[in-house]
């Protein structure tokens, strides 16, 4: 791996795995997201089987909140990893 | 200190023979049970520390009860528009959805306007389900400036539209004769694809906003005198200035530029560095607008709408909300009573709120362009000079264009309000 | 890293179908467990009552209209994402 000339070689195997993964992660998510916004936003009584206008604005803005936090929390780990707050601790 | 009271120390060791000739006839009113159970003679405070409960009562109380009758207030408007929310919503409607600007009273900070808002327009509007974008600004000009660009961009798209089809990447199709063909994974799936959800439903659903189909849709508030002045000029900068910077423009705001960092350079002992931009300037001056053209890159002819069918957002209705503001010192008894009578705002805001949230509207006419104007005289005065020194838009005569005027619509909140208002 | 051949698309095709296929049955398994968390809480009979079952009819038809509309959202939002991201 190391120096052998250029890119690293990966197998379809780990291509494939790394594509499973990524398929896990947004699968994942929706679920993630399905039952957030549902505990947040429907409320329980089942009085009627439809949503209402205002569950559905709910719904709206919990999934664009829910992709924001996602984002803010991708860009903060990532600088925390890059200002190696945690990478010196033994 | 005339009220000694029976529990004092001296007055029980005082011997009982001088009590008993001259006694002082106590004060207030007790009975042997009271007294047995060590309760001392209820009377009624001094004078002086009556005055001090009485003013702390009702000064108190007048404020308890203020902001009681602004929460029963904002309760009633709030139960107004509920059944609205209440309709059963299908997935591909989405609500309406209401442009918010938010501009600073003069001389104050955004959050004084920022705090009306949350406080008695919001909940009615979350109470009925409708959908708000808010654009705020801390400098004047930001909310004039976005208005424009935001037109500004949409023309330009429109006229870059009839080159545009052949952009879009062609998606690299894997033909049979090679193994070299690589497709990136990304490309070859949809998060339908995955998503179990979508073996039982279409995936497919074309979304029909709720004002999709009218002329009349969308809505846009300003809060404050200053964000409809603002809002106003920034249509006419967008619909009718040029589409590329102009140079006087350029040349002024490389003056700002220079003169912001020589104040910066001056004022040193600020270790903050005051990095905002100047604030861009108009692109055309109100003297203009009869000369210049109407946004001939769009078509004028009908109300332009969004892909979505929905009115752009100049076409929509506005309302303006009063942002009722004192400044300085001579004005605190006046600040005083609207604190203790803030109910009567709350209730004009809800009433407002709910005419908006009714989509009521009528023609723009000339008058309106005098919205909120009664905000204008409480504008500091000092305030109002150094902004014409300025050459601010906020204290500048609101100048429009007969063109403009009649293609905008108002809410008509009035009217509902006499049918509304028991 | 991402580039996949023919071979490898066809393969990922194949995964992409049993993920969709796995993730019906995991959104099944959730709403009988929401439907059942929510409506179901008295256990003095064996079999569900008439309001029950009522409440079950309501709960997962709604909550098949909630995902569908999460789902639309999430579209939405992961093409952003994606577009975002290149």
């Amino acid at each position: 791996m190391f120096g052998l000339g250029g890119a690293p070689q990966v197998t379809s195997q780990q291509k494939l795995q790394a594509a499973e993964a990524e398929l896990d992660m947004v699968t994942g998510m929706f679920n993630a997201l399905v039952n957030q916004c549902h505990n947040k936003c429907i409320s329980k009584q089942y009085n009627e089987s439809d949503v209402t206008k205002q569950e559905a604005l709910c719904l709206d803005r919990c999934v664009a909140k829910y992709f924001e936090t996602n984002v803010q929390v991708g860009e903060n780990m990532q600088k925390l990893g890059q200002s190696g707050a945690f990478m010196g601790r033994k | 200190m005339s009220d000694t009271t029976p529990t004092d120390k001296p007055a029980a060791a005082a011997t009982a023979a001088t009590t008993t000739k001259t006694k002082p006839p106590k004060k207030g009113w007790s009975n042997p049970a009271l007294r047995m159970m060590g309760i001392p003679r209820l009377s009624l405070p001094s004078r002086n520390w009556m005055i001090f409960w009485t003013v702390l009562a009702s000064i108190g109380g007048g404020i308890a009860y203020d902001k009681y009758q602004q929460k029963q207030i904002r309760a009633k408007w709030m139960e107004k528009v509920e059944p609205l929310s209440h309709v059963t919503y299908t997935t591909e409607k989405l609500p309406r959805k209401l442009t918010i600007y938010i501009a600073p009273p003069p001389n104050d900070f955004l959050d004084e306007s920022l705090k009306l808002f949350k406080k008695f327009i919001k909940p009615v509007l979350n109470a009925s389900a409708l959908d708000f974008e808010i654009f705020s600004e801390t400098r004047q000009g930001d909310i004039r400036s976005a208005v424009a660009q935001r037109i500004r961009n949409l023309r330009q798209a429109q006229s870059e539209q009839p080159t545009e089809p052949d952009v879009k990447p062609v998606v690299p199709v894997s033909s049979g004769d090679a193994e070299e063909v690589l497709v990136s994974r990304s490309d070859l799936y949809k998060a339908k694809d995955v998503l179990g959800l979508y073996k039982i439903f279409p995936s497919e659903v074309e979304l029909h906003p709720e004002d999709s189909d009218s002329d009349i849709a969308g809505g846009v508030v300003c809060i404050g005198r200053g964000a409809f002045k603002e809002y106003i000029t920034g249509l006419h900068e967008g619909l009718l200035g040029p589409l590329t910077k102009p140079q006087f423009v350029i040349d002024e705001e490389l003056k700002a530029e220079q003169e912001l960092k020589e104040k910066a350079e001056q004022e040193d002992s600020d270790d903050e560095e005051p990095n905002l931009k100047p604030v861009p300037k108009p692109w055309i001056k109100p003297e203009q607008y009869a000369e210049a053209s109407f946004a001939p890159e769009l078509d004028i002819s009908r109300v332009v709408k969004t892909s979505e069918g929905i009115p752009e957002f100049f076409e929509q209705p506005i309302y303006v909300f009063k942002v009722p503001n004192l400044i300085g010192f001579t004005t605190i008894p006046l600040k005083i009573y609207r604190y203790f009578t803030k109910r009567w705002l709350a209730d004009d805001y809800g009433a407002k709120a709910t005419g908006v949230v009714m989509n009521k509207t009528r023609p723009f006419t000339k008058d309106d362009l005098d919205f909120a104007a009664d905000e204008e005289k409480e504008w500091p005065k000092k305030w109002v000079k150094t902004g014409k020194e300025r050459n601010s838009e906020w204290v500048q005569d609101l100048q429009a264009d007969d063109r403009i005027i009649s293609r905008l619509k108002v809410f008509d909140v009035d009217s509902d309000l006499t049918t509304s208002n028991e | 890293m991402d580039q996949l051949n023919v071979k490898e698309q066809q393969e990922f095709q194949q995964i992409v179908e049993q993920k969709q296929m796995k993730d019906f049955m995991n959104l099944y398994s959730g709403l009988v467990v929401r439907c059942f968390d929510d409506c179901v809480n008295d256990f003095t009979s064996a079999s569900l009552s008439s309001k029950e079952t009522s409440c079950i009819a309501k709960c997962s038809e709604k909550f098949l209209k909630h995902s569908e509309r999460i789902g639309q959202r999430f579209q939405e939002q992961n093409e952003k994402l994606v577009q975002s991201q290149r």
